[in-house]
């Protein structure tokens, strides 16, 4: 018995074959003749709108796309077909189709298989071409996308300015780490090791004398598959780097990718500022016992000069004539200038020398106390002081009242022509900061020679005027720019001068 | 009858001259025995090596002590004394040129009674050893010492 062909509804069966067919007239406007459902499903055409139409009217190249090569490439096929009566397949094709107006219009990205087979007649003519396709899109955007996406994760892994390197550790019998092989290599590898061609070569061929501890190191990761991370030298590299290394893969595979940055530079850094630490340490140590021999064995000369003379005067004082006895009060005087001098001086070199305190300061309490001690060094003498009170600050206590001491001395000091004089200390604002001041009504200065206030040994009056050292302005600022702050003073001759400071 | 003898430890003769002066200027009578080095001082003070045998009915109302001294230091000194027995309670006032706060808590610390900076003005020094005189033989009780 044989199965009646003439039975089957092959349209019905053609209709709703899963398979995307188009079937075409042989001429050259290709004239859509039918169409498998799954076909126009596919491309968002209908049957009525497409059947009796040329192949390329229903479906032009997206006019959008200015690379599209659809059309041509389908028409060489067909055409081809044509030609050598035989099946033409296509490589896999853009070709975008159109969206019904209905869902927006517009063209759709879509990737096409085709294949484009003659159907023969009793003749050996061409009836028919068939034009079969698979819509292959989506397998074209996923390998579009993961293409990308390596190429991202490679522009990455070549652009970090971090070597990034993966090895195969080599072990022997005893499963001991003896070796290993570079696999990949990123470009900043060459720049962090100096290393040129690593790819493919073991480690003991190119550094021969390479530390142990990377062996025993990247053994241990590959082994346990702990990461680690630390930073090492390699010595005949002449460099030290910071080291995150993984095991990378299969525990198997013995391959740990590493992670380093050449700090050489930054090590070198640390060593340098540690010599220079020690360096400035032993400086400070030897200027310290410098100043404490200046301290003690300037002055016992200066001692003895001046107890000699003063024997001298007393002992022979009938021998001596007046310019004589002057003459000996002038050695002792000038012996006496010299360990004030001496004294100021080792304190100016303190005020640098020492490590400065940040603690809570009561310069009024500070003031009221050097002003009692001054007051009793010449109880004679009238002077009026107005100490602002609850003036307090942060610094260092010791060099704030060697400060007061300096200021407070020099306005005593100048204000002792005066037969009422009067010292004042208290807190302003200048330049929207506060500033303390100290301020007389004695001598004062000339304002042009302001900027020689603060010079070591510069002074403004004469000795037989006011006795001085010209170092006490120096000290002061000193200690003002160590409590990061500035000095600056006022003044008039014979008016009177304010100092003013900031903290 | 005891002495009471001042004993000054200072190895600079014009220091030496010029306390000396001081003294007798302010009327202090006082044997005054001048030791010129640490290493004499203790000598004399335990009564040992080259001072061995000295006259133990002195006693000392007073040591004067400079801090830079050849071959045994100031400091040194101190500590010997303060370490024995028979030495520990003498009256021991540090008489240096030296202003270093590190010498003065030093003194301090092994125990020195009292800590003078020696001036530069003779006048400042002749008012200094008036003061000490006055106040070290005359007013301070001087502690029991084993002859």
């Amino acid at each position: 018995m044989t199965i009646r062909a003439a039975n089957l509804d092959f349209k019905l069966l053609f209709e709703s074959a899963p398979g995307l067919f188009l079937v075409l007239r042989p001429d050259p406007d290709f004239m859509i003749l039918g169409a498998s459902d799954a076909y126009l499903r596919a491309t968002l055409t209908e049957r009525e709108k497409i059947v009796g139409r040329g192949l390329f009217e229903v479906f032009p190249d997206n006019p959008d796309d200015p690379h599209a090569t659809g059309t041509s490439n389908l028409r060489s096929s067909l055409e081809r077909v044509l030609a050598t009566k035989a099946s033409d397949t296509m490589a896999v094709q853009k070709y975008d189709i159109r969206r019904p107006e209905s869902e927006g219009g517009g063209f759709e990205e879509r990737f096409w298989s085709p294949v484009n087979s003659p159907v023969l007649g009793a003749n050996g003519q061409i009836l028919y071409i068939i034009h079969r396709v698979e819509d292959v899109t989506e397998w074209k955007q996923a390998e579009e996308a993961l293409r990308k996406s390596e190429e991202k994760y490679r522009t990455l892994f070549d652009s970090i300015d971090v070597g990034v390197c993966t090895i195969e550790v080599l072990f022997d019998r005893n499963d001991k780490p003896v070796d290993y092989r570079f696999l990949e290599v990123n470009p900043s590898f060459e720049k962090q090791t100096g290393i040129q061609n690593a790819r493919g070569r073991r480690m003991r061929e190119i550094a021969p004398l390479h530390e142990e501890h990377w062996f025993e190191i990247y053994g241990k990761i590959a082994l346990t598959g702990e990461p680690a991370r630390f930073e090492n030298q390699a010595a005949q590299l002449h460099r030290w780097y910071d080291v995150y290394a993984f095991r990378l893969g299969e525990p198997q595979e013995r391959q740990v990718a590493i992670h380093f940055k050449d700090i050489t530079e930054r090590k070198q850094a640390e060593e340098n500022l540690k010599n220079y630490a020690t360096r400035l340490e032993a400086v400070n140590k030897e200027l310290e016992a410098f100043s404490y021999s200046v301290s003690h064995d300037l002055r016992a000369p200066l001692r003895h000069v001046d107890g000699f003379s003063q024997i001298l005067l007393e002992d022979y004082a009938d021998k001596l004539d007046e310019p004589g006895r002057r003459y000996l009060q002038q050695v002792r005087e000038a012996s006496q200038q010299m360990a004030q001098l001496i004294d100021d001086l080792l304190n100016l070199s303190r005020v640098t020398r020492t490590e400065i305190r940040r603690e809570p300061v009561d310069l009024s309490q500070i003031a009221e106390q050097i002003a009692e001690g001054l007051k009793k060094t010449q109880s004679g003498r009238i002077v009026e002081f107005m100490i602002e009170k609850g003036l307090t600050t942060e610094g260092d206590p010791r060099l704030l009242r060697v400060l007061l001491d300096n200021l407070f001395g020099n306005a005593w000091k100048y204000t002792g022509k005066r037969p009422q004089a009067r010292i004042e200390f208290g807190r302003t604002m200048r330049d929207g900061k506060a500033a303390y001041f100290v301020r007389d009504n004695g001598a004062g200065f000339d304002m042009a020679y302001a900027h020689k206030l603060f010079g070591v040994f510069q002074r403004l009056h004469t000795l037989s005027e006011f006795p001085g050292t010209g170092i006490g302005l120096v000290t002061v600022q000193r200690i003002v720019h160590r409590h990061e702050g500035q000095v600056w003073a006022e003044g008039a001759v014979d008016q009177g001068a304010i100092f003013y400071f900031t903290l | 009858m005891q002495k009471k003898i001042i004993v000054l430890v200072e190895d600079n003769p014009n220091d030496e001259a010029l306390t000396l002066r001081a003294l007798k200027k302010n009327n202090i009578a006082n044997e005054i025995v001048v030791t010129r080095d640490g290493a004499e001082a203790i000598d004399f003070l335990f009564g040992q090596g080259t001072h061995a045998g000295r006259d133990h009915n002195q006693i000392i109302s007073v040591v004067l002590l400079d801090l830079k001294l050849p071959k045994v230091d100031g400091l040194e000194v101190l500590k010997k004394l303060r370490e024995n027995r028979k030495t520990k309670l003498l009256p021991v006032v540090v008489m240096t040129s030296s202003k270093e706060e590190q010498d003065l808590i030093q003194s301090y610390s092994l125990g020195a009674n009292s800590y003078i900076r020696k001036p530069v003005d003779f006048t400042q020094f002749m008012e200094a050893v008036r003061q000490l005189g006055l106040y070290w033989l005359v007013l301070n009780e001087v502690p029991p010492q084993e002859g």
